[in-house]
């Protein structure tokens, strides 16, 4: 049987966790649909997946930061000592993943909530705010992921082969930017520089 | 999770031709949330069970 340990833990152990978390996203892009009576139900059960799978995936990434730091991995300095394998390095992005979908999740299950008024008004405004302001914590943390992550790909770089792992640069890296330019642009309406236009 | 994709692009392209398709999109979901949960409980439910020392 496979012995679970500390030091042989990686960023796959989030996978399981994910699906809730990208059950929510859908929950809240479904509300959009659906009929008005069923909306309530849908928007509470997407609630209900994102509690259960964001906190659950923070805990582990903080087994996860605990492995990277404790057991002897020192990214910037000894790069080869218990990095995680060549084959599945690149599951160090993973943990953009859950990051990415939940701060998306959170941003659209807020928007649902005051375009119905859920509850009460001012209760379905809260969760609109609450919504952007945990989206932006979730990518403002998530860009601390993605520098771990590039550290451990360049520590590798160029001796890593390919394998079913490689699809870990899709779906992190994919939902992370949709956070940012769909997400938070569309809420925070903060002015971009505009470079290269007069 | 590719339940999830799949559901996903029936929202945005199936949903809009007929009813029947968004009630179809709500089945799908509420599998899609059983489903997920079931693998967010019972797979570290497995590991913890198969690693204690009782």
């Amino acid at each position: 049987m496979h012995e679970q340990s500390i030091d042989k833990l990686t960023a796959v152990w989030l996978l399981p966790v994910v699906p809730p978390i990208v059950a929510s996203g859908v929950g809240g892009n479904l509300c959009l649909v659906i009929p008005e009576a069923a909306v309530s139900s849908t928007l509470i059960a997407s609630y209900v997946s994102w509690g259960i799978g964001v906190p659950f995936s923070m805990s582990l990434l903080v087994l996860y930061i605990h492995r990277l730091t404790v057991y002897k991995v020192h990214l910037f300095l000894s790069f080869l000592i218990q990095l995680p394998p060549s084959e599945i390095s690149v599951s160090a992005f993973l943990p953009i993943g859950p990051l990415g979908q939940g701060g998306a999740a959170i941003i659209q299950l807020g928007v649902v909530a005051r375009d119905i008024e859920f509850i009460s008004p001012q209760f379905s405004q809260t969760l609109h705010g609450i919504g952007i302001f945990a989206g932006l914590i979730m990518w403002s943390y998530a860009l601390l992921w993605i520098t771990l992550a590039i550290a451990t790909m360049a520590a590798r770089f160029p001796r890593i082969p390919f394998s079913m792992a490689w699809w870990g640069f899709t779906f992190p890296l994919g939902i992370l930017h949709k956070l940012r330019a769909v997400n938070l642009e569309e809420h925070l309406h903060y002015a971009r520089p505009n470079w290269g236009k007069s | 999770m590719g339940l999830a994709t799949i559901i996903t692009m029936l929202i945005y392209v199936a949903a809009p031709l007929s009813p029947g398709f968004v009630y179809f999109v709500q089945v799908l979901f509420w599998i899609d949330v059983v489903l997920s949960l079931l693998s967010c409980f019972a797979v570290p439910l497995f590991m913890y069970i198969t690693s204690a020392q009782i």
